[in-house]
């Protein structure tokens, strides 16, 4: 059988609704696009976790140290879970981590940010998660299996990680005048980047990711559901957000927002945001002095 | 008669799920009794069974338990959000700090200054 037509009927697997296996037959192109899309998801968890790890040690209680804790070893976790869900399309994971830290893959564009104040692990807790959360909740759809059975796991956790965050949003909102200034100047700082997140409006005809069934939803379908969830959750909070556009439009039945700078956005996921270099070199230095971990890990047992 | 662990998966995208055990000498016996114990019925799509001591067992009860208070690692270490959101809520009100921006209707509404868009 040629490469087009078995193409051709991988093709109507997809359209039908089938899924793929890692030991399937499948499109170089369709490999590729997997390979890619989870790479990247994987670089996100273990580079999203930085931001947070940086206020392990200045969490303002026991409790909340601990929790934060839990939730970066959480965080890791999946990303490891995801660079082995990877590594069976073909790249191995040692080149996936030396790739990420020489900075020739990429990682979402939130994680390239410096972060200021409590308020700010707030923000990450309860709206970055939460757009994750919506993100992945849709790729449970995805046409690759052994990606959707990770996922399975990964949203479990990070429906924790999200009562978590508006845990952390809440006690913030209820207490004093600071406290809740704190939190809301976050808001202020991180609106853009999460807008950013969703990616800009795309011609789904032109999304390969769509094509390939590994996504099943467009940019602008993630954000208005996003908007849906949390935009309601912050007024109701009395908490402003930096876009005059942004309102409910019940004829069209969605919501209006403005344009942010994509140019900006562009930048920051080619590699170039203002915490881009500061995060990789920490990921750097640690990987280099964990280095013995993994020597002691690969040598072959010996007898008891 | 050694005891066979038996696995199954309902769909090919299921993972492997424990399913029963039977007792048998060998695995090609152990395969036609977990075949007539247990699937039967369209139970699955494919099964598998396991020596039972193949299995590396744990067996340490006490290192699974957490010695100290972890509810932060769990959903019931985060309760009572309904309260808390409207004492929060509440809060935004005290503070002068109302948001009264178009939203839509199907949406829960805890700040008591939204009430009257609701009930319109």
């Amino acid at each position: 059988m040629s490469y087009e037509t078995r193409t051709a009927e991988f093709k109507a697997h997809l359209a039908a609704g089938g899924k793929v296996e890692a030991t399937d037959w499948m499109p170089d192109e369709y490999r590729e696009a997997a390979l890619r899309f989870i790479e990247m998801h994987a670089n996100s968890e273990i580079m999203g976790a930085l931001p947070e790890r940086e206020w392990i040690g200045r969490a303002p209680s026991l409790r909340r140290k601990l929790s934060l804790t839990a939730k970066v070893q959480d965080e890791v976790g999946h990303g490891h879970m995801l660079y082995r869900v990877a590594e069976d399309l073909g790249k191995p994971r040692d080149a996936m981590i030396a790739d990420l830290l020489a900075g020739k893959t990429k990682f979402h564009n939130v994680f390239h940010y410096p972060t200021y104040t409590w308020g700010d692990v707030a923000v990450i807790g309860f709206l970055i998660d939460g757009a994750a959360l919506v993100t992945q909740k849709a790729l449970l759809e995805s046409s690759y299996a052994p990606y959707v059975r990770v996922l399975k796991r990964i949203c479990a956790e990070e429906s924790l990680h999200q009562r978590h965050g508006e845990d952390l949003v809440l006690e913030l909102c209820a207490g004093s005048d600071e406290q809740r200034a704190m939190f809301s100047e976050a808001v202020d700082r991180w609106w853009e980047p999460i807008m950013h997140f969703f990616g800009p409006p795309s011609k789904p005809e032109r999304d390969m990711l769509l094509a390939w069934r590994l996504k099943t939803r467009t940019n602008e379908q993630l954000r208005q559901r996003f908007f849906d969830t949390y935009v309601p959750k912050l007024w109701d909070l009395g908490i402003p957000i930096p876009d005059p556009a942004l309102e409910y439009d019940e004829a069209a039945g969605e919501w209006t927002w403005s344009d942010p700078d994509w140019d900006g956005f562009w930048r920051v996921v080619k590699g170039d945001g203002p915490m881009t270099e500061a995060r990789l070199g920490l990921r750097r230095r640690t990987h280099d002095a964990h280095g013995w971990v993994r020597e002691v890990m690969n040598q072959p047992a010996r007898a008891a | 008669m050694e005891r066979w662990e038996v696995f199954g998966k309902r769909t090919v995208d299921d993972p492997w799920t424990s399913v029963g055990a039977v007792h048998a000498p060998d695995r090609e016996m152990a395969l036609l009794l977990a075949k007539e114990s247990f699937f039967r019925h369209g139970e699955g799509v494919d099964f598998a069974v396991v020596r039972l001591s193949d299995l590396h067992v744990f067996g340490e009860r006490e290192q699974l338990e957490f010695a100290t208070d972890k509810t932060y690692k769990l959903q019931s270490g985060y309760t009572g959000m309904g309260d808390k959101r409207r004492r929060a809520a509440a809060r935004a009100v005290e503070a002068g700090a109302v948001i009264d921006r178009r939203r839509p209707v199907d949406r829960r509404v805890l700040n008591p200054a939204h009430r009257s868009r609701t009930e319109a």
